[in-house]
């Protein structure tokens, strides 16, 4: 396969101009798969882990920022630290993560696989462990 | 025909689309911004989706959200509205690639209209009156100039903008000087010593011709809106038929507006707008390439729902209508409702609304997305509503407008129709004699 760096270029300013951590694009037989960073420009921003709604009775519900198909990568019961992978969100051809924004445990998972979300829409209830 | 629409706008003109969807028997998505979660077009549509937060940029101008939007409720076509993204040829086309149908003309349509250079070329070409103009130097003879272009006539800077290289000349005599000041002033200025002479028209109406056009060839115009009464080129009040507007005219306006939509091979509803100079010269202003805001006013007129119009085209449907040369003799006049102070110059104001309360009766229409509790939100446009009043000639749609604008109540935040009311019994208006920059003189009138 042949690289257009000039591509890749292009390619790695939109992946930061808006905070993407991985993309893939296909174009006939060429997939080419971007992967970049966490903690590089998106997390000194803060725009990279999701946004949670502290509760009040100590949980954080954890809000979709994008509007899209939800996969789920975690489980109710399962441990998360903070920055943890809990699942994705793929708008067109374009996959964000869902990052915990807390370490704790799972308390449910409100929306199930495969289905469409919109932006704001609770994906994640998570009770802390500790308080950051 | 299709099954499901996704409305990609908000306000009056979401709740005009959902409207033309209900009566169509196809199923509705409305999209909002986070501070729209209780708006009308959201609690009238079958379904929603939140796109984003209040800021345009990342909401109502989001397109990956939009699209997302669309194939997570399996919305087959897509209505862009006005504003927003309705003359974005990258929506355009995006929304094609994604499989959806978008409900407007083909992206080149909308690319070529859009650069103003590019569009006047364009319909020129077509044999539509444009402004008259030519590049000119030192070499120029003025005589050609004079005779090509005519007087008054304005030097502009090629490169120009700002006002900078830019010389009026209303005597023949004055333009040698007034060329080589400008050319010394546009070379200072934008380091090109490049002008060029356009007519400069005074006393202009502007008169803009509603068009549409199927996927097979057919383009009609549906006659005339007269939208002279306007501040800073926001238009303020608009009528049908235009008061300067003759049978004889109104047959060629239309024709150049089918011409000129006809070079894009337009295959929706739009709008060509002109500059009229009474009693007969028009030329090409701009093409809008999407459905207008006072499309209720030519709706009216005909009696066409332009709105179910644009739907049905969209889906691959004939135009079964012929051009409306004729009209009918009835009358129709627009007012737009702002949440603006026009005492403070028309200064927009957010708020809740308390108290509210529509006009009717004979002869009038109400398009809005307001209601009693609504709050306002900063982000967008002002428009409250539209007041659309009919009568069989000019002096009962004023009356009855003037009628409607003294029942209306709406409490919580100011609105432009103490404007209105004082503008409509002006006597230049009444006289159908505004020119575009009548309103802007008469308010410095007033105050």
């Amino acid at each position: 396969m042949k690289i257009d760096l000039g591509k890749l270029e292009n390619l790695a300013r939109l992946m930061e101009e808006n905070d993407l951590v991985e993309l893939e694009i296909e174009d006939g037989e060429t997939m080419m798969a971007l992967e970049r960073e966490e903690g590089s420009g998106a997390l000194r921003r803060g725009g990279a882990l999701s946004a949670g709604i502290e509760e009040g009775d100590g949980s954080v519900t954890v809000t979709s920022s994008h509007v899209g198909v939800f996969t789920r990568h975690r489980s109710a019961g399962e441990s998360v630290a903070a920055g943890d992978l809990l699942g994705e969100v793929r708008v067109m051809d374009v996959k964000y993560r869902v990052l915990s924004p807390v370490a704790g445990v799972i308390e449910e998972v409100l929306v199930e696989d495969g289905i469409g979300v919109e932006y704001g829409q609770a994906l994640f209830r998570i009770t802390r462990t500790e308080r950051n | 025909m299709f099954r499901k629409i996704l409305v990609a706008n908000r306000g009056e003109i979401a709740v005009r689309i959902l409207r033309a969807c209900r009566e169509l028997g196809i199923e509705t998505v409305a999209v909002h911004s986070d501070v729209d979660a209780d708006a009308f077009h959201v609690k009238l549509a079958d379904e929603s989706v939140c796109i984003g937060p209040a800021a345009v940029r990342e909401s109502y101008l989001n397109i990956p959200a939009i699209l997302s939007a669309a194939k997570i409720t399996g919305a087959d076509a897509v209505h862009p509205g006005y504003g927003f993204l309705a003359e974005n040829d990258r929506f355009a086309e995006l929304t094609g690639h994604s499989g959806i149908r978008f409900i407007g003309p083909a992206a080149s349509a909308i690319r070529t209209m859009g650069n103003k250079k590019e569009a006047r070329r364009h319909v020129a070409a077509a044999g539509v009156p444009v402004v008259p103009g030519m590049d000119i130097s030192s070499e120029t003879d003025p005589r050609e100039v004079i005779e090509k272009v005519g007087l008054p006539l304005m030097i502009k800077a090629a490169a120009g903008g700002g006002g900078k290289g830019m010389r009026l000349v209303r005597e023949a005599e004055d333009l040698p000087r007034a060329l080589s000041r400008a050319t010394s002033e546009a070379m200072a200025s934008f380091g090109s010593g490049e002008v060029y002479a356009e007519r400069y028209l005074e006393g202009v109406h502007h008169v803009e011709i509603q068009v549409a056009g199927d996927r097979y060839g057919n383009v009609i115009h549906l006659g005339e809106r007269d939208c002279s009464s306007q501040r800073r080129h926001q238009k303020l009040l608009e009528e049908a038929p235009s008061p300067v507007v003759t049978p004889e005219l109104r047959r060629a306006m239309g024709q150049a507006a089918v011409r000129a939509a006809r070079s894009v091979d337009y295959d929706t509803v739009g709008t060509v707008e002109f500059l009229l100079l009474p009693p007969d010269e028009f030329y090409f202003l701009e093409m809008n390439t999407r459905i207008q805001v006072e499309h209720s006013v030519t709706e009216e007129l005909t009696g066409v729902d332009l709105v179910k119009l644009q739907i049905t085209l969209a889906a691959g449907n004939r135009l079964e209508i012929p051009s409306f040369d004729e009209i009918p003799s009835r009358h129709v006049l627009e007012c737009r409702i702002n949440a603006e102070d026009y005492t403070k110059g028309f200064l927009p104001r957010g708020g809740t609304i308390r108290t509210f309360h529509l006009p009717g009766g004979p002869g009038i229409r109400i398009d809005t997305h307001i209601y009693a509790g609504y709050r306002i939100p900063v982000n967008y446009d002002s428009l409250l509503m539209k007041i659309i009043a009919v009568g069989h000639d000019r002096n009962e749609a004023i009356v009855r407008m003037r009628r409607a604008l003294e029942e209306l109540v709406v409490e919580g935040v100011p609105t432009t129709a103490p404007f209105h009311l004082r503008f409509l019994e002006d006597e230049t208006f009444r006289q159908g004699k505004v020119d575009t920059g009548y309103v802007e003189r008469w308010l410095g009138s007033i105050q």
